[in-house]
Formats: C-alpha cells, structure tokens, sequence
C-alpha cells in the first residue's frame, strides 16, 4: 500500500504551472495515495481537475476542516478558502490513525500554526522541496536524475524572475532552502 | 419512527458522542470548554445538527440539548460527573470528568467506533479541538469565539468585559504562540 500525503495546493501548481512537469507530479501521484478535500481541490489548476487520471490517483474527503480552527485565523474571507487549512486538518486525520507519511506545507503561516499547535504533526511536516529531497534519498520514489531536474528548474525559475515565489521560494530564502537540498541529494548519491 | 423514539434515538447518540468527546483527553475539561468544543464539531460535521443546536447566550453559544445530557444522562449513568462552579467562578459553568466506570465505557465505545469508516473524521476532530482548545484560558476561548462568531454576542453577560480586556488576553495568546501577527491584529483591532 502507498504512504499516504496530504499536500496543500502550492505543490500541485508548482509541478503543473510553475514548471510544467506534470511527468513528474504524475510520478509522485503512482507512488503515493495523496488526500485533498474541496477547498485544494478548487484551488488546483483547472488542468488538473478536469484531467480524468490526476482525479482517479487522488483521494478526495470533504469535510470541512476549517470550521474546527477557525477560531485562530478569524472570519476574514480571505482566509475562509484557504486549502492549507484543510491540508492540516486532513493530515491531523492520518496522523491519528497513524498513517500520515507527510504533510506538504510551503506556506509561513499554515506551517507556524502547525508548530505551534501540533507537536505530532510537525514531525511529518515537509515543504514541496523537502518533499522532493526525501522521496529521493529516503523513500527511493523519485530518482536523483528527477529530483535534480525539479528542484534546479525552481531555482532557474526563481533566478529568472518567472514567478515571484514558486513553491514560496523566492530569492531570500533559495540559499537556506533549495541550495542546500540540492547539495544533499548530489552528495547522498555520491556516496 | 415515531416522535418519542426518534428523540430517545438523539438523547442515546448525544450522550455517546458526550462520551467520546471526553474520553479523548484524561483531564477534566470545563462547560465552557467541552461546549465550545462541540459547537466547532457542530459546524464541522453535518450529521451532529440532526441532534443538537446552538443559540446565543450569556457565554456564546449555548446548547440546552447539551447542558441537559451532561447534568442529567439517561443511557450513560454514572459515566461521568459534573462538578458544578465555586462561588466566584461566573465564567466557567463548572466543570465534567469522566468517571472510573466511564473510563472502561469510553475504551469500549471507542472500540466499536474506530471500525466504523464513517466515524474515523470525528473521532479525529474530537481529538484535535481537544488538543487545541483544551489548552485555552476562558478569557482567551471566549475571545477567539466571540471574533470568530459575532453572531452569538448577542444576550451575552460576558462579552462587554471581553471585548474590554481583548488587548491583554491576545498579548496572552501571542505570548504563548497560540496566534500569529496577523490574528493579534485583527482581535486587538477596535471592532
């Protein structure tokens, strides 16, 4: 059976818009059962949605999670659709079950919650390029080759100015970041 | 069904659902706690409205359908006691521990419960509002509700001296990490 993630939006729209490698979110989606409910699943590009395999391969829950942390983020609506908040919540439901692998959060504040919140759940807790390092190095789902390709078209991307913070990586943080999970796959594989 | 055991059907799924709500945690949890707990499951969860309701009243929502099972149980005797408010205390509304007998009771329905898919996502939602609530002072709960929910202000005896003294709890939820900039802001905000 497949280890189970939950990934907030940004990872999805990082791999079919940002880099247009649908190859390798395809790759991603054989080797792991990914859980999103309605609020990421209307926040995805609409070539994802209407694409008849990606809606097969995933696994859709639609209860709505933000309802239970509310309190902590406010009625502001703009936050009232955020997916990341139902990422947690979907991931908080695995993770009692003990069956989350990974929760994929690239956003600050959704991320912030999570520490502070949930002790359980911030062990699990990746970003898209975290994701990408341990799926290389860890679980051997994606090979060097790939990950390297992935992660080195976001730094290209982000050098280039393409987009303002694919994945929430932006010039700031690509050195404390993305440099460094580059490095660690070229030397875990040159060992 | 008729009238009577439709509602003898609610009463019985209510004090289970009472049941497992307490059982998740081994603290004692006040009134005012459990039953803002329940609301947020009440909104997350739409099977719950079939069985309870909420209105506003002096300390936010309030559901009578709760108050009574807790202080008057029919089918889970002696599951749990409630130990009513000292003298000075006008916030709390007393508190509820799960007794011995409902220790062993909550092992067994929590048993039964966790085989049955359909309840997996509220188990796991009564899990995390405990684990995130649980931790809350009244003064800080009672903000967070009243910002969240403006709707149920209305016949509150409290809400005047929480909205009063919202600069110090939320330097209080920030200090302790609970809430970011951005929610401190807009619970210190005038309105």
């Amino acid at each position: 059976m497949n280890k189970n993630i939950v990934a907030d939006s940004t990872f999805f729209s990082c791999c079919t818009c940002d880099l247009k490698r649908n190859d390798i979110l395809f790759l991603f989606l054989e080797s792991y059962s990914f859980h999103l409910g309605k609020r990421i699943f209307k926040e995805l590009p609409p070539l994802l949605t209407t694409d008849k395999r990606f809606r097969k391969t995933i696994n859709e829950q639609s209860f709505d999670y933000y309802q239970l942390i509310k309190p902590f983020f406010g009625r502001d609506p703009k936050h009232i659709d955020d997916g990341e908040y139902e990422a947690i919540g979907l991931g908080y439901l695995l993770e009692s079950q003990g069956l989350l692998h990974f929760l994929v959060l690239d956003d600050r504040r959704p991320r912030n919650f999570v520490k502070n919140h949930f002790p359980s759940l911030k062990i699990k807790m990746k970003g898209t390029i975290g994701l990408v390092q341990s799926s290389c190095c860890e679980d051997n789902t994606l090979s060097k080759e790939l990950a390297l390709e992935f992660l080195e078209a976001i730094q290209m991307s982000v050098g280039k100015g393409d987009k303002e913070r694919p994945c929430s990586i932006d010039k700031k943080n690509m050195g404390a970041i993305l440099i460094p999970a580059i490095s660690y796959i070229k030397n875990y594989h040159a060992e | 069904m008729n009238t009577s055991s439709l509602q003898e059907k609610r009463q019985r799924a209510l004090e289970f659902l009472i049941l497992l709500l307490l059982g998740t945690s081994d603290k004692r949890v006040s009134m005012l706690h459990f039953e803002k707990e329940l609301f947020l499951i009440w909104n997350f969860h739409p099977d719950i409205k079939e069985f309870i309701s909420f209105i506003s009243h002096y300390r936010g929502p309030y559901s009578k359908e709760i108050d009574e099972v807790i202080k008057n149980p029919f089918y889970l005797v002696d599951c749990w006691e409630y130990i009513p408010p000292h003298r000075h205390d006008t916030i709390s509304g007393g508190f509820i521990e799960l007794t011995r007998e409902g220790r062993k009771k909550y092992k067994e329905v929590y048993h039964d419960s966790v085989k049955n898919p359909k309840m997996i996502p509220l188990l796991s939602a009564f899990k995390m509002v405990r684990e995130m609530y649980d931790k809350l002072s009244s003064d800080e709960l009672l903000l967070l509700i009243y910002d969240s929910y403006p709707e149920y202000r209305k016949k509150s005896n409290v809400y005047e001296n929480i909205y009063k003294s919202r600069q110090k709890i939320a330097d209080k939820l920030r200090e302790k990490g609970f809430i970011d900039e951005e929610r401190y802001e807009n619970l210190t905000a005038s309105s």
